[in-house]
Protein backbone atom coordinates (compact mmCIF):
# COMPACT_ATOMS: atom_id res chain seq x y z
CA UNK A 1 0.00 0.00 0.00
CA UNK A 2 2.81 2.27 1.11
CA UNK A 3 4.71 1.78 -2.16
CA UNK A 4 1.81 2.21 -4.57
CA UNK A 5 0.44 5.75 -2.56
CA UNK A 6 4.75 6.56 -2.68
CA UNK A 7 4.67 6.19 -6.17
CA UNK A 8 1.45 8.12 -6.69
CA UNK A 9 3.06 10.86 -4.65
CA UNK A 10 6.20 10.95 -6.14
CA UNK A 11 4.85 11.37 -10.69
CA UNK A 12 2.52 14.40 -8.65
CA UNK A 13 5.59 16.03 -6.89
CA UNK A 14 7.48 19.01 -7.90
CA UNK A 15 11.50 17.91 -7.50
CA UNK A 16 11.65 20.30 -4.64
CA UNK A 17 8.52 18.61 -2.91
CA UNK A 18 9.91 14.97 -3.92
CA UNK A 19 12.94 16.34 -2.19
CA UNK A 20 11.55 17.38 0.72
CA UNK A 21 9.17 14.37 1.67
CA UNK A 22 12.02 12.07 1.53
CA UNK A 23 13.79 13.93 4.10
CA UNK A 24 10.66 14.01 6.17
CA UNK A 25 10.10 10.38 5.60
CA UNK A 26 13.33 10.41 8.26
CA UNK A 27 11.62 11.68 10.72
CA UNK A 28 9.43 8.63 10.96
CA UNK A 29 12.53 6.37 11.62
CA UNK A 30 12.78 5.51 14.90
CA UNK A 31 12.94 7.09 17.62
CA UNK A 32 10.32 9.70 16.24
CA UNK A 33 11.18 12.56 17.33
CA UNK A 34 7.65 13.62 17.74
CA UNK A 35 7.83 17.91 17.16
CA UNK A 36 9.82 17.56 14.08
CA UNK A 37 6.89 15.01 12.67
CA UNK A 38 4.63 17.72 13.81
CA UNK A 39 6.51 20.28 11.41
CA UNK A 40 6.44 17.79 8.74
CA UNK A 41 2.80 17.14 8.95
CA UNK A 42 2.00 20.27 8.89
CA UNK A 43 4.95 21.60 6.36
CA UNK A 44 3.14 18.97 3.78
CA UNK A 45 0.68 21.79 2.27
CA UNK A 46 3.81 24.25 1.88
CA UNK A 47 6.18 21.55 0.60
CA UNK A 48 3.51 19.38 -1.50
CA UNK A 49 0.98 21.66 -2.68
CA UNK A 50 -2.89 21.58 -2.72
CA UNK A 51 -3.33 19.96 -5.65
CA UNK A 52 -6.10 17.28 -5.85
CA UNK A 53 -4.76 14.03 -7.04
CA UNK A 54 -6.83 12.72 -9.89
CA UNK A 55 -6.13 9.73 -10.79
CA UNK A 56 -4.92 8.66 -14.09
CA UNK A 57 -7.24 5.84 -15.41
CA UNK A 58 -4.54 2.86 -14.79
CA UNK A 59 -3.94 4.15 -11.54
CA UNK A 60 -7.53 4.38 -10.95
CA UNK A 61 -7.69 0.77 -11.36
CA UNK A 62 -4.97 -0.03 -9.63
CA UNK A 63 -6.45 1.60 -6.58
CA UNK A 64 -9.77 0.16 -6.81
CA UNK A 65 -8.43 -3.34 -6.96
CA UNK A 66 -6.93 -2.58 -3.47
CA UNK A 67 -9.81 -0.19 -1.54
CA UNK A 68 -12.92 0.13 -3.83
CA UNK A 69 -14.47 1.67 -0.84
CA UNK A 70 -11.83 4.67 -0.56
CA UNK A 71 -12.44 7.35 -3.05
CA UNK A 72 -8.83 9.11 -2.57
CA UNK A 73 -9.28 11.06 -6.21
CA UNK A 74 -10.51 14.73 -4.48
CA UNK A 75 -7.11 14.29 -1.75
CA UNK A 76 -4.74 16.99 -2.53
CA UNK A 77 -0.97 16.02 -2.62
CA UNK A 78 -0.67 17.44 0.71
CA UNK A 79 -3.18 15.06 2.19
CA UNK A 80 -1.22 12.11 0.56
CA UNK A 81 1.57 13.11 1.89
CA UNK A 82 -0.02 13.29 5.55
CA UNK A 83 -1.06 10.08 5.34
CA UNK A 84 1.80 8.37 4.05
CA UNK A 85 3.71 9.88 7.04
CA UNK A 86 1.28 8.39 9.18
CA UNK A 87 1.43 4.66 7.61
CA UNK A 88 5.50 5.11 8.12
CA UNK A 89 5.02 4.97 12.21
CA UNK A 90 3.17 2.34 12.48
CA UNK A 91 6.70 0.52 13.75
CA UNK A 92 6.03 2.19 17.02
CA UNK A 93 4.80 0.16 19.84
CA UNK A 94 0.88 0.30 19.97
CA UNK A 95 0.18 2.88 22.40
CA UNK A 96 2.71 5.49 21.59
CA UNK A 97 1.24 4.94 17.50
CA UNK A 98 -1.89 6.16 19.09
CA UNK A 99 -0.96 9.11 20.89
CA UNK A 100 1.67 10.26 17.95
CA UNK A 101 -1.39 9.91 15.60
CA UNK A 102 -3.39 12.03 17.69
CA UNK A 103 -1.05 14.74 18.16
CA UNK A 104 -1.11 15.39 14.77
CA UNK A 105 -4.75 15.47 14.68
CA UNK A 106 -5.15 17.56 17.95
CA UNK A 107 -2.07 20.14 17.12
CA UNK A 108 -3.26 20.84 13.57
CA UNK A 109 -4.70 23.30 11.74
CA UNK A 110 -8.18 23.36 9.91
CA UNK A 111 -6.56 21.74 6.64
CA UNK A 112 -4.10 19.24 8.58
CA UNK A 113 -6.95 17.80 10.41
CA UNK A 114 -9.05 17.17 7.12
CA UNK A 115 -6.02 15.66 5.61
CA UNK A 116 -6.09 13.29 8.98
CA UNK A 117 -9.46 12.57 8.72
CA UNK A 118 -9.43 11.64 5.12
CA UNK A 119 -5.87 9.57 5.78
CA UNK A 120 -7.68 7.63 9.28
CA UNK A 121 -9.12 4.86 6.42
CA UNK A 122 -5.70 3.76 5.43
CA UNK A 123 -4.23 3.38 9.00
CA UNK A 124 -4.60 0.42 10.62
CA UNK A 125 -6.68 -0.61 13.72
CA UNK A 126 -7.89 2.86 12.78
CA UNK A 127 -11.36 1.80 14.61
CA UNK A 128 -8.95 3.21 17.92
CA UNK A 129 -9.81 6.92 16.19
CA UNK A 130 -13.36 6.37 16.66
CA UNK A 131 -13.38 9.72 19.65
CA UNK A 132 -11.45 12.44 17.14
CA UNK A 133 -13.69 11.33 14.52
CA UNK A 134 -16.76 11.53 15.97
CA UNK A 135 -15.35 15.16 18.02
CA UNK A 136 -14.58 16.34 14.29
CA UNK A 137 -18.04 16.16 13.72
CA UNK A 138 -18.98 18.94 16.25
CA UNK A 139 -16.63 21.60 14.31
CA UNK A 140 -18.15 24.76 12.61
CA UNK A 141 -15.80 24.74 10.05
CA UNK A 142 -17.68 23.30 7.05
CA UNK A 143 -14.64 21.82 5.00
CA UNK A 144 -13.82 20.00 8.53
CA UNK A 145 -17.17 18.62 8.64
CA UNK A 146 -16.97 17.71 5.31
CA UNK A 147 -14.08 15.85 5.55
CA UNK A 148 -15.32 13.47 7.85
CA UNK A 149 -18.93 13.81 6.48
CA UNK A 150 -18.32 13.70 2.97
CA UNK A 151 -16.44 10.91 0.03
CA UNK A 152 -15.04 9.29 3.27
CA UNK A 153 -16.40 5.48 4.30
CA UNK A 154 -15.10 5.97 8.25
CA UNK A 155 -18.29 7.38 9.79
CA UNK A 156 -20.57 4.30 7.82
CA UNK A 157 -18.13 1.88 8.79
CA UNK A 158 -17.18 2.84 13.21
CA UNK A 159 -20.07 5.27 14.15
CA UNK A 160 -22.18 4.63 16.64
CA UNK A 161 -26.07 5.32 15.65
CA UNK A 162 -26.33 8.19 17.95
CA UNK A 163 -23.12 9.88 16.20
CA UNK A 164 -23.89 8.46 12.65
CA UNK A 165 -27.45 9.99 13.14
CA UNK A 166 -25.66 13.13 14.17
CA UNK A 167 -23.38 13.74 11.67
CA UNK A 168 -26.12 13.19 9.32
CA UNK A 169 -28.40 15.81 10.61
CA UNK A 170 -25.36 18.52 11.01
CA UNK A 171 -24.83 17.78 6.99
CA UNK A 172 -28.61 18.82 6.28
CA UNK A 173 -27.90 21.87 8.54
CA UNK A 174 -24.89 22.83 6.38
CA UNK A 175 -26.88 22.43 3.06
CA UNK A 176 -24.31 19.01 2.36
CA UNK A 177 -25.85 16.80 -0.64
CA UNK A 178 -26.97 13.52 1.18
CA UNK A 179 -25.41 11.54 -1.67
CA UNK A 180 -22.03 13.13 -0.78
CA UNK A 181 -22.27 10.72 2.79
CA UNK A 182 -20.60 7.13 1.74
CA UNK A 183 -22.72 3.94 2.63
CA UNK A 184 -25.38 6.36 3.74
CA UNK A 185 -28.17 3.66 2.63
CA UNK A 186 -26.67 0.52 4.82
CA UNK A 187 -27.23 3.18 8.15
CA UNK A 188 -31.01 4.25 7.68
CA UNK A 189 -32.24 3.73 10.86
CA UNK A 190 -35.87 4.39 12.48
CA UNK A 191 -34.62 7.19 14.48
CA UNK A 192 -32.31 9.26 12.14
CA UNK A 193 -35.66 8.96 9.88
CA UNK A 194 -37.97 10.27 13.05
CA UNK A 195 -34.74 13.39 13.65
CA UNK A 196 -34.68 14.29 10.04
CA UNK A 197 -38.59 14.00 9.95
CA UNK A 198 -38.36 16.58 12.79
CA UNK A 199 -36.12 18.71 11.22
CA UNK A 200 -38.54 19.04 8.42
CA UNK A 201 -41.76 20.24 10.29
CA UNK A 202 -39.15 22.55 12.37
CA UNK A 203 -38.57 24.39 9.04
CA UNK A 204 -41.72 23.68 7.96
CA UNK A 205 -43.51 25.35 11.26
CA UNK A 206 -40.54 28.49 10.68
CA UNK A 207 -41.87 29.01 6.69
CA UNK A 208 -38.75 28.14 5.26
CA UNK A 209 -37.12 25.51 3.16
CA UNK A 210 -36.93 22.16 3.47
CA UNK A 211 -33.19 20.11 2.11
CA UNK A 212 -34.69 18.21 -0.67
CA UNK A 213 -32.91 15.12 -0.20
CA UNK A 214 -34.09 15.11 3.26
CA UNK A 215 -36.64 12.81 2.41
CA UNK A 216 -34.13 10.23 1.19
CA UNK A 217 -33.64 9.98 4.91
CA UNK A 218 -36.93 9.61 6.52
CA UNK A 219 -38.94 7.76 3.76
CA UNK A 220 -36.98 3.99 4.07
CA UNK A 221 -38.26 3.72 8.17
CA UNK A 222 -40.46 6.23 7.78
CA UNK A 223 -43.74 5.08 9.73
CA UNK A 224 -46.47 3.93 7.15
CA UNK A 225 -48.90 6.85 8.88
CA UNK A 226 -46.81 9.36 8.06
CA UNK A 227 -45.82 8.68 4.32
CA UNK A 228 -48.66 11.43 3.09
CA UNK A 229 -46.46 14.20 4.49
CA UNK A 230 -44.30 13.78 2.05
CA UNK A 231 -47.12 13.94 -0.99
CA UNK A 232 -46.92 17.71 -1.12
CA UNK A 233 -43.71 17.56 -2.15
CA UNK A 234 -44.17 15.76 -5.36
CA UNK A 235 -46.05 18.97 -6.57
CA UNK A 236 -43.63 21.49 -5.35
CA UNK A 237 -41.99 24.09 -8.36
CA UNK A 238 -38.31 23.26 -7.70
CA UNK A 239 -38.00 19.83 -9.43
CA UNK A 240 -35.57 18.64 -7.13
CA UNK A 241 -37.97 19.13 -4.56
CA UNK A 242 -39.78 16.85 -6.96
CA UNK A 243 -36.99 14.10 -7.51
CA UNK A 244 -36.56 13.53 -4.34
CA UNK A 245 -39.86 13.25 -3.35
CA UNK A 246 -40.29 10.59 -5.98
CA UNK A 247 -36.97 8.72 -5.06
CA UNK A 248 -38.60 8.74 -1.53
CA UNK A 249 -41.94 7.28 -1.88
CA UNK A 250 -40.35 4.02 -3.60
CA UNK A 251 -39.74 2.93 -0.13
CA UNK A 252 -43.36 3.09 0.04
CA UNK A 253 -45.07 0.37 -0.43
CA UNK A 254 -49.07 1.66 0.01
CA UNK A 255 -51.61 2.16 -2.57
CA UNK A 256 -52.17 6.19 -1.94
CA UNK A 257 -48.63 6.41 -2.53
CA UNK A 258 -48.63 4.57 -5.72
CA UNK A 259 -51.35 6.79 -6.54
CA UNK A 260 -49.70 9.84 -6.16
CA UNK A 261 -46.42 9.04 -7.84
CA UNK A 262 -48.71 7.81 -10.77
CA UNK A 263 -50.97 10.88 -10.79
CA UNK A 264 -47.49 13.18 -10.58
CA UNK A 265 -46.37 11.41 -13.81
CA UNK A 266 -48.99 11.95 -15.87
CA UNK A 267 -48.51 16.18 -15.41
CA UNK A 268 -44.45 15.80 -14.69
CA UNK A 269 -42.24 17.47 -17.76
CA UNK A 270 -39.29 17.29 -16.25
CA UNK A 271 -37.15 14.42 -17.40
CA UNK A 272 -35.16 13.40 -14.50
CA UNK A 273 -37.95 13.65 -12.23
CA UNK A 274 -40.01 11.34 -14.63
CA UNK A 275 -37.23 8.97 -14.49
CA UNK A 276 -37.45 8.71 -10.65
CA UNK A 277 -41.25 8.07 -10.51
CA UNK A 278 -40.87 5.26 -12.73
CA UNK A 279 -38.03 3.74 -10.92
CA UNK A 280 -40.23 4.02 -7.98
CA UNK A 281 -43.12 2.71 -9.56
CA UNK A 282 -41.18 -0.25 -10.98
CA UNK A 283 -39.33 -0.46 -7.09
CA UNK A 284 -43.37 -0.78 -5.71
CA UNK A 285 -44.36 -3.52 -8.20
CA UNK A 286 -41.61 -5.29 -7.04
CA UNK B 1 -36.50 51.97 24.86
CA UNK B 2 -34.72 49.85 28.10
CA UNK B 3 -33.32 46.81 27.14
CA UNK B 4 -32.06 44.03 28.76
CA UNK B 5 -29.98 41.37 26.35
CA UNK B 6 -29.78 38.35 28.42
CA UNK B 7 -27.43 36.32 25.98
CA UNK B 8 -24.65 37.60 24.20
CA UNK B 9 -21.61 37.01 23.35
CA UNK B 10 -19.07 39.93 23.41
CA UNK B 11 -15.68 38.38 23.31
CA UNK B 12 -16.40 38.14 19.70
CA UNK B 13 -17.60 41.60 18.97
CA UNK B 14 -15.96 44.63 18.82
CA UNK B 15 -16.36 48.38 20.29
CA UNK B 16 -18.22 49.59 17.36
CA UNK B 17 -20.64 47.00 18.24
CA UNK B 18 -20.41 48.36 22.40
CA UNK B 19 -21.42 51.82 21.00
CA UNK B 20 -24.42 50.93 18.85
CA UNK B 21 -25.71 48.59 21.08
CA UNK B 22 -25.49 51.23 23.79
CA UNK B 23 -27.01 53.77 21.72
CA UNK B 24 -29.74 51.75 20.50
CA UNK B 25 -31.02 51.59 24.50
CA UNK B 26 -29.44 48.40 25.40
CA UNK B 27 -28.26 48.80 29.05
CA UNK B 28 -27.70 45.26 30.58
CA UNK B 29 -26.22 42.11 29.20
CA UNK B 30 -25.55 38.54 30.36
CA UNK B 31 -22.69 37.21 28.44
CA UNK B 32 -23.07 33.12 28.59
CA UNK B 33 -20.02 31.16 28.47
CA UNK B 34 -20.05 28.69 25.40
CA UNK B 35 -17.13 27.23 23.50
CA UNK B 36 -14.92 29.24 21.24
CA UNK B 37 -15.91 27.88 17.58
CA UNK B 38 -12.96 25.08 18.31
CA UNK B 39 -12.19 22.93 20.92
CA UNK B 40 -10.06 23.58 23.66
CA UNK B 41 -7.21 21.55 24.12
CA UNK B 42 -6.63 21.92 28.06
CA UNK B 43 -8.17 23.36 31.44
CA UNK B 44 -5.90 26.29 31.33
CA UNK B 45 -7.83 27.86 28.39
CA UNK B 46 -11.03 27.69 30.27
CA UNK B 47 -9.40 29.47 33.35
CA UNK B 48 -8.18 32.29 30.93
CA UNK B 49 -11.52 32.76 28.82
CA UNK B 50 -13.91 32.83 32.27
CA UNK B 51 -11.36 34.97 33.76
CA UNK B 52 -11.58 37.47 30.30
CA UNK B 53 -15.40 37.09 30.69
CA UNK B 54 -15.29 38.47 34.36
CA UNK B 55 -12.64 41.13 34.01
CA UNK B 56 -11.72 42.57 31.10
CA UNK B 57 -14.79 42.08 29.00
CA UNK B 58 -16.97 43.69 31.96
CA UNK B 59 -14.47 46.42 32.04
CA UNK B 60 -14.99 47.19 28.62
CA UNK B 61 -18.50 47.17 28.48
CA UNK B 62 -18.61 49.27 31.45
CA UNK B 63 -16.77 51.85 29.09
CA UNK B 64 -19.72 52.02 27.13
CA UNK B 65 -22.02 52.74 29.78
CA UNK B 66 -22.89 48.72 29.84
CA UNK B 67 -23.76 46.75 32.58
CA UNK B 68 -21.92 43.24 32.12
CA UNK B 69 -22.78 40.35 33.78
CA UNK B 70 -21.96 36.84 33.27
CA UNK B 71 -23.32 33.04 33.18
CA UNK B 72 -20.36 30.71 33.58
CA UNK B 73 -20.54 26.58 33.05
CA UNK B 74 -19.35 23.88 30.42
CA UNK B 75 -20.96 24.14 27.87
CA UNK B 76 -22.69 20.62 25.78
CA UNK B 77 -20.11 20.32 23.50
CA UNK B 78 -16.88 20.23 25.43
CA UNK B 79 -18.51 18.20 28.13
CA UNK B 80 -17.80 15.03 25.44
CA UNK B 81 -14.11 15.60 26.02
CA UNK B 82 -14.10 13.42 29.51
CA UNK B 83 -10.69 14.24 30.68
CA UNK B 84 -11.60 18.37 30.48
CA UNK B 85 -15.13 17.90 31.69
CA UNK B 86 -13.47 17.06 35.06
CA UNK B 87 -10.87 19.04 34.82
CA UNK B 88 -13.60 22.42 34.28
CA UNK B 89 -16.36 20.88 36.54
CA UNK B 90 -13.35 20.69 39.17
CA UNK B 91 -13.06 24.64 38.58
CA UNK B 92 -17.10 25.57 38.62
CA UNK B 93 -17.72 25.75 42.06
CA UNK B 94 -14.98 28.44 42.84
CA UNK B 95 -16.05 30.40 39.67
CA UNK B 96 -19.59 30.57 40.72
CA UNK B 97 -18.94 32.29 43.60
CA UNK B 98 -17.36 35.25 42.08
CA UNK B 99 -19.61 38.56 41.47
CA UNK B 100 -21.48 39.47 38.73
CA UNK B 101 -22.15 35.38 37.66
CA UNK B 102 -25.70 35.48 37.28
CA UNK B 103 -26.38 31.70 36.25
CA UNK B 104 -24.76 28.46 35.59
CA UNK B 105 -24.95 28.29 32.19
CA UNK B 106 -24.88 27.51 28.99
CA UNK B 107 -25.56 23.94 29.81
CA UNK B 108 -27.39 21.60 28.00
CA UNK B 109 -27.57 19.41 25.39
CA UNK B 110 -25.82 19.35 21.74
CA UNK B 111 -25.43 15.83 20.16
CA UNK B 112 -27.69 14.18 23.04
CA UNK B 113 -25.01 11.68 24.47
CA UNK B 114 -24.70 10.36 27.21
CA UNK B 115 -21.92 12.23 28.21
CA UNK B 116 -23.31 15.45 27.61
CA UNK B 117 -26.66 14.03 30.20
CA UNK B 118 -24.16 13.42 33.05
CA UNK B 119 -22.42 16.94 33.03
CA UNK B 120 -25.40 18.73 32.19
CA UNK B 121 -27.38 16.80 35.07
CA UNK B 122 -24.40 18.06 37.54
CA UNK B 123 -24.09 21.08 36.69
CA UNK B 124 -27.76 21.34 37.45
CA UNK B 125 -27.06 20.04 41.09
CA UNK B 126 -24.22 22.26 41.30
CA UNK B 127 -26.58 25.28 40.63
CA UNK B 128 -28.83 24.36 43.17
CA UNK B 129 -25.90 23.84 45.54
CA UNK B 130 -24.59 27.23 44.01
CA UNK B 131 -28.17 28.91 44.80
CA UNK B 132 -28.14 29.97 41.27
CA UNK B 133 -30.26 29.71 38.28
CA UNK B 134 -29.48 27.98 35.18
CA UNK B 135 -29.65 28.97 31.44
CA UNK B 136 -30.15 25.93 29.19
CA UNK B 137 -28.92 25.67 25.46
CA UNK B 138 -30.99 23.45 23.00
CA UNK B 139 -29.92 21.86 20.48
CA UNK B 140 -29.79 22.91 17.17
CA UNK B 141 -30.41 18.86 15.59
CA UNK B 142 -33.18 17.35 17.19
CA UNK B 143 -34.26 19.87 18.82
CA UNK B 144 -37.54 19.09 19.87
CA UNK B 145 -36.27 15.86 21.40
CA UNK B 146 -33.77 17.72 22.84
CA UNK B 147 -35.87 20.31 24.25
CA UNK B 148 -38.06 17.92 26.06
CA UNK B 149 -35.15 15.50 27.17
CA UNK B 150 -34.21 18.64 29.24
CA UNK B 151 -36.98 19.64 30.59
CA UNK B 152 -37.28 16.09 32.04
CA UNK B 153 -33.90 16.13 32.90
CA UNK B 154 -34.41 19.35 34.89
CA UNK B 155 -38.14 17.51 36.57
CA UNK B 156 -35.91 14.38 37.63
CA UNK B 157 -32.80 16.41 39.34
CA UNK B 158 -35.55 18.38 41.19
CA UNK B 159 -34.38 21.43 40.00
CA UNK B 160 -36.68 24.43 40.57
CA UNK B 161 -38.28 25.40 37.47
CA UNK B 162 -38.73 29.13 37.62
CA UNK B 163 -35.11 28.95 37.92
CA UNK B 164 -34.27 27.96 34.00
CA UNK B 165 -34.23 29.85 31.23
CA UNK B 166 -34.07 27.38 28.24
CA UNK B 167 -32.92 29.09 25.46
CA UNK B 168 -32.94 29.33 21.21
CA UNK B 169 -36.70 28.21 21.29
CA UNK B 170 -38.98 27.70 18.01
CA UNK B 171 -42.71 27.88 17.34
CA UNK B 172 -42.57 23.96 17.76
CA UNK B 173 -40.60 23.99 21.15
CA UNK B 174 -42.04 27.33 22.84
CA UNK B 175 -45.46 26.11 23.49
CA UNK B 176 -43.83 22.81 25.94
CA UNK B 177 -41.34 25.46 27.62
CA UNK B 178 -44.71 27.33 28.85
CA UNK B 179 -46.51 24.25 29.82
CA UNK B 180 -43.96 24.10 32.68
CA UNK B 181 -42.70 26.75 34.95
CA UNK B 182 -39.46 27.33 32.93
CA UNK B 183 -39.00 30.30 30.71
CA UNK B 184 -38.52 30.49 27.52
CA UNK B 185 -35.66 32.66 25.57
CA UNK B 186 -35.66 33.48 21.82
CA UNK B 187 -32.60 33.83 19.53
CA UNK B 188 -33.41 36.26 16.91
CA UNK B 189 -30.45 35.63 14.15
CA UNK B 190 -30.38 36.42 10.80
CA UNK B 191 -30.82 33.41 8.97
CA UNK B 192 -31.03 30.37 11.43
CA UNK B 193 -33.25 29.62 14.62
CA UNK B 194 -35.64 32.63 14.89
CA UNK B 195 -36.47 35.88 13.32
CA UNK B 196 -37.70 39.27 13.98
CA UNK B 197 -41.23 38.25 11.72
CA UNK B 198 -41.69 34.92 13.53
CA UNK B 199 -40.77 36.39 16.96
CA UNK B 200 -43.77 39.29 16.76
CA UNK B 201 -46.34 36.15 15.53
CA UNK B 202 -44.91 34.45 18.68
CA UNK B 203 -45.78 36.89 20.73
CA UNK B 204 -49.13 37.76 19.20
CA UNK B 205 -50.16 34.18 20.33
CA UNK B 206 -48.21 33.54 23.26
CA UNK B 207 -47.88 37.11 24.94
CA UNK B 208 -44.91 37.78 27.03
CA UNK B 209 -45.39 35.60 30.46
CA UNK B 210 -41.93 33.91 30.92
CA UNK B 211 -41.15 34.98 27.28
CA UNK B 212 -37.33 36.53 26.63
CA UNK B 213 -35.34 37.62 23.36
CA UNK B 214 -31.79 37.89 22.47
CA UNK B 215 -29.12 38.67 20.07
CA UNK B 216 -26.96 35.66 21.20
CA UNK B 217 -24.38 37.65 18.96
CA UNK B 218 -20.81 35.89 18.80
CA UNK B 219 -18.31 34.81 16.34
CA UNK B 220 -20.89 33.67 13.52
CA UNK B 221 -23.48 35.49 11.68
CA UNK B 222 -25.28 37.64 14.64
CA UNK B 223 -26.66 40.88 14.87
CA UNK B 224 -25.80 42.26 18.17
CA UNK B 225 -29.12 45.05 17.69
CA UNK B 226 -31.34 42.47 17.21
CA UNK B 227 -33.14 42.27 20.39
CA UNK B 228 -33.72 46.64 19.70
CA UNK B 229 -35.01 45.70 16.03
CA UNK B 230 -37.13 43.30 17.05
CA UNK B 231 -38.79 45.84 20.01
CA UNK B 232 -39.31 48.11 16.86
CA UNK B 233 -40.85 45.67 14.55
CA UNK B 234 -43.44 44.54 17.71
CA UNK B 235 -43.87 48.61 18.08
CA UNK B 236 -44.95 48.89 14.69
CA UNK B 237 -46.80 45.37 14.30
CA UNK B 238 -49.35 47.05 17.59
CA UNK B 239 -47.93 45.13 20.52
CA UNK B 240 -48.53 47.04 23.24
CA UNK B 241 -45.39 48.69 25.08
CA UNK B 242 -46.31 47.17 28.62
CA UNK B 243 -46.21 43.94 26.55
CA UNK B 244 -42.91 44.67 25.06
CA UNK B 245 -41.23 46.49 28.32
CA UNK B 246 -41.62 42.85 29.99
CA UNK B 247 -39.95 40.88 27.11
CA UNK B 248 -37.05 42.87 27.19
CA UNK B 249 -36.63 44.22 30.07
CA UNK B 250 -38.84 42.93 32.90
CA UNK B 251 -38.52 39.52 32.27
CA UNK B 252 -34.50 39.03 31.84
CA UNK B 253 -33.88 41.68 34.82
CA UNK B 254 -36.48 39.38 37.32
CA UNK B 255 -34.87 35.83 36.32
CA UNK B 256 -31.45 36.36 36.60
CA UNK B 257 -32.23 38.91 40.33
CA UNK B 258 -33.13 35.02 41.29
CA UNK B 259 -29.35 34.71 41.56
CA UNK B 260 -29.23 37.71 44.68
CA UNK B 261 -26.41 39.15 42.99
CA UNK B 262 -27.96 41.89 40.61
CA UNK B 263 -29.87 44.03 42.03
CA UNK B 264 -33.23 45.10 40.72
CA UNK B 265 -32.62 48.45 42.49
CA UNK B 266 -30.54 51.27 40.24
CA UNK B 267 -30.04 48.52 37.07
CA UNK B 268 -32.35 50.90 35.10
CA UNK B 269 -29.90 53.59 35.46
CA UNK B 270 -27.16 53.71 33.03
CA UNK B 271 -23.66 53.85 34.73
CA UNK B 272 -21.58 56.80 33.83
CA UNK B 273 -18.78 56.22 31.54
CA UNK B 274 -15.01 57.00 32.14
CA UNK B 275 -13.10 56.02 29.87
CA UNK B 276 -9.77 57.33 31.39
CA UNK B 277 -9.95 54.32 33.26
CA UNK B 278 -7.57 51.36 33.15
CA UNK B 279 -7.89 47.33 33.43
CA UNK B 280 -5.15 45.83 34.12
CA UNK B 281 -2.74 48.48 32.46
CA UNK B 282 -5.18 48.32 29.56
CA UNK B 283 -7.78 51.21 28.00
CA UNK B 284 -10.17 50.43 25.09
CA UNK B 285 -8.97 53.57 23.61
CA UNK B 286 -6.26 54.11 20.99
CA UNK B 287 -3.28 56.84 20.80
CA UNK B 288 -5.00 60.10 20.45
CA UNK B 289 -8.17 59.23 21.36
CA UNK B 290 -10.22 61.57 23.46
CA UNK B 291 -11.49 59.61 26.09
CA UNK B 292 -15.73 59.76 27.51
CA UNK B 293 -16.16 61.57 31.11
CA UNK B 294 -19.03 60.96 32.65
CA UNK B 295 -19.03 62.66 36.26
Amino acid sequence: MIAFLTEILRARASGGGWKWFQTASRSTVAPVDLNRLLGNYAGASLRLGKRALNLEPEETRRWNSRRPDLPVDHWGLDELGRAILLLKIVHLPPDEYVDTVLECYQQGDSREQQSWLRGLNLLPGRGRFLDAAVDACRTNIVPLLEAIACENPYPAAHFPELNFNQMVLKSLFNAIRMERILGLESRFNPELSRMADDYASEREAAGRDVPPDLWWVVAPRITPERIGRIYPYLQQGNSRHRYWAARALGYARDEPSRLELEGRRTIETDDRVLAAIDASLAKMVQ
Amino acid sequence: MKIFDPHIHMTSRTTDDYSAMAQNGILVIVEPSFWLGQPRTNVGSFIDYFNSLLGWERFRASQFGIRHFCTIGLNPKEANNPRLAEEVLSLLPRYLQKDGVVAVGEIGYDDQTDAEERIFARQLELAMEMDLPVLVHTPHRDKKRGTIRSLDLIRSVGFPEERALIDHNTEETLPLILDTGCWAGHTIYPHTKMDEVRMVKLVKEYGSERILINSAADWGISDPLKVPKTTDLMLESGITLQTIRTIVWDNPAHFFSQSQRLDLAGIDARPSIDQTEFYGGSTVLRGGQTPVVER
